[in-house]
């Protein structure tokens, strides 16, 4: 990712509190035993290849 | 060896449909001269001679011509000049005003026109329009009479439909990234069916009537690689963007199945994406694919739904629908954190995220590449994260603001399922 410019926000106490508690919350969603079911479902729903799937041929 | 200004030497190319998109990209790269090796020996079509055309009735040569395309002006006279007095300067010259090559091969298409091989061209420019573009390249070298050449590109060819239908030649071009990455071998097109097939198809193996996912998959695995594949949900087109940008940030290729559909049967197609274009929020405004009946760094228009394409297929070839169905990335095996879980984690997290006025995005990459990138910006506990003994693999989500980092929440990305191993705040002093 290029860089295109840097606000002068992100030095203010404000912004670095904020995103301290950002930092929090991603750690619990990551400790969440609901987001380890979510990653299964996705997991398995968007890995899945039919029988018919299997058999496309791809020819063009 | 023979020079050319540029409209003299594209003929060489011929018109099939390729070679008109070639032409018309080399044009855009502003090609002045085109330098022709005749009797070049190229390693993947004489590999495809030697197993498929030396024992056809009217075998053709086995001898290619490489086609060698440079942005500045020079003779042949100047040019025999420069290697026989070693002028530095001129080839320096040359070596920098080098566009790239293409190997005509000394067989037809269905319409007798010469078919493409190995092509090696400059990218589009980095900067457009205040968007940025990120390609999939690596060091692609060529050596011209002596003059060693490079330009940072990734392979390019079009369909043989003899030896290889289009998913053949979309492994051929992932095998180049991956053999670079990996440290795998790469295999000419018939040697890529030949391997494929040893899972059996309905039709014939040769001449090849195209290969289906499995044996696209048993390729994969032919080369010690594992395979994600990656269904593309309705109303969840936007994993598409977030697939590429994940995994080309890594240098792995991904390849897209597409459905054509608007003339008689809907067909299956299968393309290498090569790059995409994005804006300073990370939004990914338009793909570049490897598309062996088109050319390299083919655009590909993104309308509401990001899974329907617009390209030369819907514009020039008559097709009235193009949509991406699944996306396959091969994989190293110790990238164990599958995208279907790291997304979940992603999707959650990237909500929390926007919610706080940054951008959010996920991409995978590997320690190495990883603590260069840290080692520029300061940041809480640097030199302790620096000498930590971290997994080969990291998947990473950020939070940005215009591409500035604010914050990255790094997963390992070897482990079965969504381990956080450390969260980074940068500092902005």
């Amino acid at each position: 990712m290029r860089e295109v410019e840097v606000k002068e926000e992100v030095k203010s106490k404000e912004f670095k509190e904020k995103i301290e508690k950002l930092a929090k919350e991603l750690s619990e969603i990551a400790k969440d035993p609901k987001m380890s079911e979510e990653a299964e479902k996705l997991h398995k729903k968007i890995s899945y290849l039919s029988p018919e799937d299997l058999l496309k041929r791809f020819t063009i | 060896m023979k020079v050319f200004s540029r409209n003299q030497g594209l003929a060489y190319l011929g018109s099939s449909n390729q070679a008109r998109y070639l032409s018309s990209y080399l044009k855009g790269l502003n090609t002045k001269t085109i330098l022709v090796e005749n009797n070049y020996v190229d390693k993947d079509f004489l590999i495809d001679y030697a197993k498929f055309y030396a024992r056809s009735f009217e075998a053709p040569q086995r001898f290619t011509k490489r086609v060698h395309f440079f942005s500045s002006d020079f003779t042949i006279d100047s040019f025999k000049t420069a290697i026989e007095k070693y002028d530095h300067s001129l080839i320096q010259s040359i070596r920098k005003s080098y566009l790239g090559f293409t190997i005509v091969k000394p067989i037809g298409n269905q319409h007798g026109e010469p078919l493409i091989g190995r092509t090696v061209v400059r990218t589009y420019p980095e900067k457009v329009e205040g968007d940025f573009r990120y390609f999939l390249t690596h060091s692609c070298l060529a050596s011209l009479h002596g003059i060693s050449l490079g330009i940072s590109s990734l392979p390019y060819q079009t369909q043989d439909m003899a030896v290889a239908a289009c998913a053949t030649t979309a492994l051929w071009i992932v095998s180049h990234p991956l053999s670079v990455l990996f440290t795998i071998p790469t295999y000419s097109p018939v040697e890529i069916t030949e391997k494929a097939v040893t899972y059996p198809g309905e039709e014939r193996n040769f001449p090849s009537s195209g290969l289906t996912i499995l044996q696209m998959i048993d390729f994969i695995n032919f080369l010690g690689l594992d395979t994600e594949n990656i269904n593309i949900l309705p109303k969840k087109e936007e994993m598409i963007s977030e697939v590429v940008k994940a995994y080309i940030k890594a240098q792995i290729p991904v390849i897209a199945c597409l459905k054509l559909e608007g003339k008689a049967e809907p067909g299956y197609h299968a393309v290498v994406v090569s790059g995409y274009r994005y804006d300073s929020s990370g939004t990914v405004k338009e793909l570049y694919v490897h598309d062996d009946q088109i050319g390299p760094y083919s655009r590909v228009k993104l309308g509401n739904n990001s899974a329907e394409w617009q390209n030369e297929w819907i514009t020039h070839y008559g097709f009235k629908k193009m949509a991406v169905e699944r996306l396959l990335v091969p994989v190293y095996p110790k990238i164990r954190l599958t995208f279907g879980r790291i997304h979940a984690a992603y999707l959650r997290e990237k909500d929390k995220i926007i919610s706080k006025g940054l951008n959010a995005e996920l991409f995978l990459t590997q320690i190495n590449q990883y603590k260069q990138y840290l080692l520029k910006y300061p940041f809480k506990n640097k030199v302790e994260i620096l000498i930590k003994s971290l997994p080969r693999f990291l998947w990473v989500i950020r939070g940005h603001l215009n591409g500035r980092p604010i914050l990255d929440h790094v997963y390992d990305g070897t482990a079965v399922f969504p381990k956080e191993l450390f969260t980074i705040i940068y500092e902005h002093p």
